[in-house]
């Protein structure tokens, strides 16, 4: 345990800086995959396990495309929708049949998807780990702000998750659109007697959570290492912030993942040995006081 | 377990904690199972256990690689004392129990005549018991905790260490950084390795070298990310916080990729220099995008080390049939069915304990000999004289340059000194 060294860098402009930005790196990418899994739950009420999966994609679709066509941002939107395509096809073809079946049938239809897509992964891409590196014009050194250090490729990450949260936010809250999914939330039956496809806005729902899966593994995919089964590595987490959030909420999973970011990026200051814990303690406590999440809405 | 048909929206918060802890138990523990390859009535056979499934996959085939190499090698020239060599092998997929249910099924249904075992040493520490359970000679081909054969408490009489052995490593990196340390002034310390036995081995004993040669140098500080940490952006943060000139790391495979990557962005290693023991092994120096020159780094497996005719025909033949170039695996197990076969050649049988006796001191031509043989020790069953040497990055081939290495001689003075001490010798 080290208080000093953290109190000493809450003080201190440079380290906080750099800290809280390397915090927000995580959370712009855990946001992405969490507000998609919470965008399912919140709809459908089905718990997307798979969803590590998508973001695993999106990783190896920008690889390909990096590789084909040259151009990150080309290849980050390709992948993107490429992955909200899969999403709408794995939605119709196999989603679609368990909605009403024990949630134990989810878990398994997910739980197969995971060891299908790891192993599909491993023969389209190989065995091997792929490391793409950050886009060349993001290629130089840090940016220096009071003594700071912030990568450009960081910034963009940032600014990304900023623009996606906010559109997110305006599309469900604004557009008659998002009003259409939000009633289906509540009661779809009320909104198929209106006269709307529910379905659809079903397979709609599956195809955006599935993209913004896919767009955190398109951002985190030059940064990080890209092998199958990376997508474990960010579904516990994803949950974790799916659970402080509150079910169902964006507004919550963007809060939840910044407090997992500041914890582990400050935790590691003050408390390096179990900083790892800090998220889970986190969890437990957020729990206690308010069982269903910062933004969740009570259960009757 | 719940029963009732919750339809579309119907899960309650504690249905969705409870499946997610379910299903996080499941992920944890599950992976995969791989479909066991069974050949008929093989004349010798070897049992192959590790792992070719999720992260580390590359592990079990490149390995698996290496050892068919080696066995095709010497099919080719009639195989041992008339009878073919044959390898089946199987999936652990990483998890303790499989591994150990594998190694014994080998050994009881397939009546394999010996086993290699060939997965990280939480696996390699179980399936010894195996080894010494029901009495199988067995190749360790992947751990290289040194206490696995060093322990007198934990090494069987039945097991074998062709891997290399993370003390070696240690002594010339220690070394090695304790030389330039002196040259650069490198005083501040810090480092950065996975969070496991391996991990916390490599790099105390690592510190422990450096502090006996250069007595002045400081640790200022440790990280320890979890093993396949997807992000080390905290830690990287922290590291430049506390200034060190130095800093050592154990991070192997894609974790080493994924932190150069993220180091690069944030400048580490323009004011920090920079001692990984696993940047020379082609799996890594391929993965990297571009490979940033001037890191410092102990040779896994490189064409150029040992620069010998026999390590460049090794690294050739293994290109030439399967299209990539051999990792420190590849070598590892090759160089385990080069004793196997050798053994079973002097001791013309297969049965246990002649095998036993044959292995004890037996040294072989090998393409990883620092001197072109490397040797069986009988006192503790592991491999010595292979090739070990670190040096400084380049961008391209060979990408390592200026190669240090310690004779053989001073690395068994100083191992020798260092057992002893823990009373292991």
């Amino acid at each position: 345990m080290n208080i000093p060294a953290l109190l000493e860098c809450l003080v201190d402009p440079a380290c906080l800086l750099t800290q809280f930005t390397g915090a927000l790196i995580l959370a712009m990418i855990l946001f992405l995959v969490a507000s998609g899994l919470s965008l399912i739950f919140g709809v459908l009420g089905v718990l997307n396990f798979a969803h590590g999966s998508l973001y695993m994609l999106g990783a190896y679709f920008t690889y390909s495309l990096m590789v084909r066509y040259g151009n990150f941002g080309v290849a980050a939107i390709l992948a993107s929708i490429g992955v909200g395509l899969f999403g709408v096809i794995f939605e119709r073809l196999f989603v679609r049949k368990i909605y009403a079946s024990p949630i134990l049938y989810q878990l398994l239809l997910c739980y197969a998807f995971i060891l299908v897509l790891d192993d599909l992964a491993k023969l389209v891409w190989g065995y091997e780990f792929l490391s793409m590196g950050v886009p060349p014009s993001f290629r130089r050194p840090p940016i220096h702000l009071w003594g700071s250090f912030i990568p450009p490729y960081y910034v963009l990450i940032m600014i990304a998750g900023v623009i996606v949260a906010l559109a997110l936010w305006l599309f469900l809250a604004r557009t008659k659109y998002g009003k259409i999914i939000e009633a289906a939330a509540y009661n779809a039956e009320m909104l198929s007697a209106l006269g709307i496809n529910v379905p659809l806005v079903y397979t709609m729902v599956f195809g955006i959570g599935s993209a913004l899966a896919g767009l955190g593994g398109v951002l985190a995919g030059p940064a990080r290492s890209v092998f199958p089964g990376m997508g474990f590595s960010v579904i516990i987490e994803s949950f974790i912030v799916v659970v402080i959030g509150g079910l169902g909420s964006i507004g919550g999973a963007f809060l939840g993942a910044i407090l997992i970011g500041i914890m582990r990026s400050l935790g590691i200051i003050g408390f390096p040995a179990i900083e790892e814990s800090f998220v889970f303690i986190l969890m437990a406590i957020i729990l206690i006081i308010r069982p269903q999440g910062l933004f969740g809405k009570e259960e009757v | 377990m719940h029963q009732s048909k919750p339809t579309k929206g119907g899960l309650t918060r504690r249905d969705f904690i409870k499946t997610t802890a379910g299903g996080a138990a499941g992920l944890a523990f599950g992976g995969l199972i791989g479909m066991p390859k069974a050949y008929s009535a093989p004349p010798i056979t070897i049992g192959f256990e590790s792992i070719f499934s999720g992260r580390v996959a590359m592990l079990g085939e490149t390995g698996l690689n290496g050892a068919q190499l080696a066995a095709d090698d010497i099919n080719a020239k009639g195989g041992v004392l008339g009878r073919k060599l044959e390898l089946i092998h199987r999936d652990s997929g990483g998890k303790i129990e499989e591994a150990v249910r594998i190694a014994r099924d080998f050994v009881v249904k397939d009546k394999v005549d010996f086993l290699m075992d060939h997965a990280s040493s939480r696996e390699s520490f179980a399936v010894k018991e195996v080894s010494r359970d029901l009495k199988i000679v067995t190749m360790i081909t992947a751990s290289e905790t040194t206490a696995n054969t060093a322990d007198p408490k934990i090494r069987t009489e039945y097991s074998f260490r062709s891997a290399r052995q993370s003390i070696h490593d240690c002594v010339v990196a220690g070394y090695y950084a304790a030389e330039l340390s002196g040259k650069l002034g490198l005083k501040r310390w810090h480092s950065i390795s996975p969070d496991y036995a391996y991990g916390h081995d490599s790099t105390d004993v690592f510190f422990e070298f450096l502090k006996k040669k250069k007595p002045d140098v400081e640790i200022v500080g440790q990280a320890w990310p979890k093993l396949f940490e997807p992000d080390y952006t905290p830690h990287i943060t922290r590291i430049l916080r506390d200034k060190p000139d130095a800093m050592y790391s154990s991070l192997w495979g894609g974790d080493t990729t994924a932190f150069i990557e993220q180091a690069l962005m944030y400048g580490v290693f323009e004011k920090i220099k920079f001692f990984c023991i696993n940047i020379a092994d082609y799996t890594v120096l391929k993965g990297l995008k571009e490979v940033p020159e001037g890191l410092y780094t102990g040779s896994r497996y490189l064409r150029n080390v040992p620069d010998t005719p026999a390590n460049h025909d090794f690294a050739d033949r293994y290109f030439k049939k399967y299209g990539a170039l051999p990792t420190n695996w590849s070598w590892e197990c090759y160089t385990g069915i080069l004793f196997l076969a050798e053994a079973v050649k002097k001791a013309r049988s297969v049965e246990k304990e002649k095998v036993i006796k044959a292995l004890e001191g037996l040294t072989i031509k090998a393409p990883c000999g620092q001197d072109g043989t490397v040797t069986m020790r009988a006192r503790d069953h592991t491999s010595i004289g292979y090739a070990i040497a670190w040096g400084k990055t380049l961008s391209k081939e060979p990408y390592v340059t200026d190669l240090y290495s310690l004779p053989w001689k001073t690395l068994i003075q100083e191992e020798t000194a260092w057992l002893k001490k823990k009373g292991w010798l």
